[in-house]
């Protein structure tokens, strides 16, 4: 199970929410990212949350500098709407990339990237949030808009595209700490068959437990546990090794 | 002689990865489509992500398959990346059966025709460690390569057929085996993404330059 | 030259050089004595370019905050009780403000507050899910007053029809009950958590930690059946309609003597704590079970400020079309005086949601107050001063909008 450390970036800052809310600072991201690298961590994902203000990625300078110096993959979020957008993180270093927002007005713009890029550097992110006992509803421009679509409907209409990977988050979850959205991730990975990233949640090792009991996730996100300094990566990455 | 070296762009893969981890080791790396750059280069890096004839064309297009294969003749050093250690191969399944450079003789197949029980998921997203006998391992770039060393796999296809002469590391990925590193004569291919394996992955790409 | 501003406000309109409000902000007024027409002022913006708010906030930075705390300590040791009484009251919406206003009075100042709620015109899931999570999760205990629905509604009705102003019964409300309970329940202490002179109203408001009694007191010598509401006063809605003057006590304000020989104090916890909304949203999430929105609201990019009532975003829609300034400017002028977005991000903010029609309880509202959508629009035309408002293609369009001047 892979450990990805997650920075929701806004201008300069790395922040964090809480139910994707907030804009607390944590620190600069090539700083906190660095950190992370040599702590351990298998990978990096660099969020823009206000890209839908702007209607564009500015990530690209920090993608830039971050490869210089860490080297495990990077994948990029928030804000890419065509294939200029991507060319501009590819080009600056991002390994991967994780569209949203966009695919509600395009449906297309997955494949068009796949077909440029291949499946593994392309990302279906979703932002869920649960609306009944066994429902979740899919949320655009960083957790603020609501799409009236179900995830589970929006998975299986997606999925065909050839994503190479799930990044399903939990807007309930986020940023408490209390654990992850297990029903989501249980029911999602049943009718999926592409790695997913389980995200949104994660505050102590025994959360990890819970989830892989339930579900058959292949990495989970972390971004407040770690930016609080609450554990570090080594920490879980050895918990993931004892009980596997 | 000084090292001269040389990273194919041919419009696939992360380039500036290679280039910053080629830099990280303090060596300069020359990113270049040109034969010239090629035909004088000491090591060649040809990375690669995406797909078999996506890439194949392109290398076809800007006519880089002969540069390749004489450098590979003159024996250059040359290390294949993931889907470029896949182009040095015969021929790919993927999408419709392509022609490889045919460097060394073998196969690429999607990953789930590996074993007929196979049941992981796909594409092989991960860290991975390569079985690396440390006591008979032969294959230069992994020199003080640990056997708990882990990599970063992402690919769906992997070379089945070979050689026996092919000197290879597997890594395990559910219940198949596939080729890690390859070696044959001054030809190396890493499945996994040294440039993006952390210090270990710095370690491989640091041996393949000192050669 | 005549002013065209239908609310006496300045007739040209100048935005602040820090943050996106304009000049046509109002300040705050009592409510309960306006019979319509006064004019109101708008917060100041000084010869620099800097409105009131943002120059507090300039002054907010400059403050002693550990002195202030000494002070809050020692004055808090004079209410302080030990024996299981309540020995304050917090007036509470549930909200992030309040339910973090309460909390810490109970867990850091070791008081013992009741906190006391005015209900909203109409709760929204959240909303009531957060006032109940400040006694389940918070642990403060908390009472609810909720007005007779059909007073209130009738009240919401003539108010926006006769102003345009539907949330003011609601303020009215609110703004007394603190008060009124501590007098009820014999408590004599009333805190609330920020000042609104935060935003602007007279810097002077800010000096004190005490609230300034016009807000929530009447003249001993006050006639209640005066009290205006969508500047109709209670003796007439008693004569037209079939409310009796028994009907309204709980709108009745204390008369300044009651408040003196209760010896009541009704003080801002802003006074004596450096006030971030947002911070108090990061606490109440995580000391009394608060939760955003699931959406923004509408009019604005916000999920956490002001979601408990149904007709909040018709309030700011209303004050959108007559000052010019929804909510999405409310929002980001609060964030960037708190350092959480640059004015250049606010400004984008305002261009993108400020003024956005609140379609997602609008037909709530129409059969809360039992309008036809006619009727509302109507009303939100007659509310439009031409100042600010012209006619372009049979679109109404502001003259003026901050990302037009963007200076």
């Amino acid at each position: 199970m892979r450990v990805i450390a997650r920075l929701d970036i806004k201008n300069e800052d790395v922040i964090k929410g809480i139910n994707f809310e907030g804009l607390r600072v944590m620190g600069k991201p090539n700083y906190l990212a660095k950190k992370y690298y040599n702590e351990g961590a298998d990978e990096l994902i660099y969020s823009d949350c206000v890209a839908s203000l702007y209607g564009r990625n500015n990530l690209s300078k920090f993608v830039e500098s971050a490869a210089k110096d860490i080297f495990i993959p990077i994948t990029v979020a928030g804000g890419i709407r065509n294939k200029k957008d991507a060319e501009l993180l590819m080009k600056n270093g991002a390994d991967k990339l994780a569209i949203n927002t966009e695919l509600f007005k395009n449906d297309n713009l997955g494949k068009e990237l796949i077909k440029k890029y291949g499946s593994q550097s392309i990302l279906l992110s979703i932002q869920a949030k649960k609306i009944s006992r066994d429902s979740w509803e899919a949320y655009i421009n960083f957790g603020r808009d609501r799409t009236n679509m179900d995830v589970e409907e929006w998975v299986k209409k997606m999925v065909p595209s050839n994503f190479g990977e799930l990044l399903l988050t939990s807007i309930d979850a986020d940023g408490l700490s209390n654990g992850f959205d297990v029903e989501l991730y249980e029911k999602i990975c049943k009718i999926v068959n592409i790695p997913i990233i389980a995200c949104g949640g994660f505050g102590k090792l025994i959360h990890i437990k819970e989830l892989k009991k339930f579900a058959d996730v292949d990495a989970i996100s972390i971004s407040k546990a770690l930016h609080y300094n609450k554990i570090n990566i080594g920490e879980i990455k050895n918990y993931i090794k004892k009980n596997d | 002689m000084t090292n001269k070296i040389v990273v194919i762009d041919y419009g696939v893969g992360n380039i500036l990865s290679i280039k910053n981890a080629v830099s990280y080791h303090g060596y300069t790396s020359h990113i270049t489509n040109k034969k010239k750059d090629i035909e004088s280069a000491s090591h060649i890096i040809l990375p690669g992500v995406g797909a078999f004839p996506a890439a194949m064309k392109k290398l076809k297009d800007l006519d880089l398959i002969n540069p390749i294969l004489e450098a590979a003749n003159k024996k250059t050093y040359l290390l294949g990346i993931c889907l470029g250690m896949q182009l040095l191969f015969t021929n790919s399944e993927e999408f419709e059966t392509t022609e490889g450079l045919n460097l060394i003789k073998g196969n690429i197949i999607k990953l789930d025709k590996f074993n007929s029980n196979f049941d992981s998921k796909l594409p092989n997203i991960g860290w991975r460690n390569c079985k690396i006998d440390t006591k008979k391992n032969n294959i230069s770039i992994l020199k003080n390569v640990l056997s708990n060393d882990e990599f970063y796999f992402v690919h769906s296809y992997g070379l089945y057929n070979y050689e026996n002469d092919l000197n290879l590391v597997k890594s395990n990925y559910g219940n198949i085996e596939i080729p890690a590193v390859i070696n044959y004569k001054n030809i190396y291919g890493c499945q996994f993404h040294p440039e993006k394996s952390g210090p270990q992955g710095l370690k491989v790409l640091k041996n393949f330059l000192n050669l | 030259m005549k002013n065209s501003s239908l609310y006496g406000l300045p007739e040209n309109v100048i935005f602040c050089k820090l943050c996106v409000i304009s000049n046509q902000r109002p300040s705050s007024t009592v409510e309960f004595k306006s019979s319509g027409g006064e004019s109101k002022s708008g917060i100041s913006i000084n010869d620099n370019g800097i409105c009131d708010a943002c120059s507090y906030n300039k002054k907010k930075s400059e403050i002693n905050w550990k002195e202030r705390e000494k002070q809050l300590l020692k004055f808090l040791e004079k209410y302080r009780k030990n024996n299981g009484d309540y020995d304050c009251i917090v007036p509470s919406s549930g909200g992030k403000d309040s339910s973090f206003t309460a909390h810490i009075l109970k867990k850091k100042y070791n008081m013992n507050p009741l906190a006391v709620t005015w209900a909203p015109n109409m709760w929204t899931e959240e909303g009531f899910e957060n006032f109940n999570n400040l006694s389940r999760v918070g642990g403060v205990d908390s009472i609810l007053i909720t007005p007779n629905g059909r007073l209130h509604s009738y009240l919401t009705k003539i108010s926006f029809l006769n102003f345009g102003h539907p949330f003011q019964p609601f303020i009215h409300g609110q703004k007394i009950i603190g008060p009124k309970m501590a007098k009820k329940l014999n408590i004599p202490l009333v805190i609330y958590g920020e000042n609104q002179a935060e935003y602007g109203n007279k810097l002077e408001d800010n000096l004190s930690h005490y609230m300034n009694n016009q807000f929530f007191s009447v003249e001993d010598d006050f006639n209640f059946k005066d009290i205006k509401f969508g500047g109709k006063s209670i003796q007439s809605i008693i004569e037209e309609k079939k409310f009796n003057f028994k009907n309204f006590s709980t709108y009745l304000p204390l008369q300044k003597k009651e408040v003196s020989d209760s010896k009541i104090q009704m003080i801002f916890l802003g006074y004596f704590e450096k006030w971030d909304p947002q911070e108090c949203f990061y606490y109440a999430s995580e000391n009394t079970g608060f939760r955003p929105a699931k959406e923004r609201s509408d009019g604005t990019y916000s999920k956490y400020t002001e979601i408990d009532d149904k007709i909040v975003p018709i309030h700011f829609y209303t004050t959108f079309i007559k000052f010019g300034i929804g909510r999405a400017s409310y929002d980001a002028a609060q964030e960037i005086r708190n350092h959480k977005i640059t004015r250049d991000e606010g400004i984008n903010l305002v261009k993108k949601f400020d003024g956005e029609f609140p379609k997602t309880y609008f037909k709530d509202f129409l059969d809360y107050i039992e309008i036809s959508e006619e009727q509302f629009i109507k009303k939100i035309d007659e509310l439009r001063s031409p100042h600010l408002w012209e006619k372009i293609k049979n679109e109404w369009v502001l003259k003026e909008s901050i990302y037009k001047k963007n200076f």
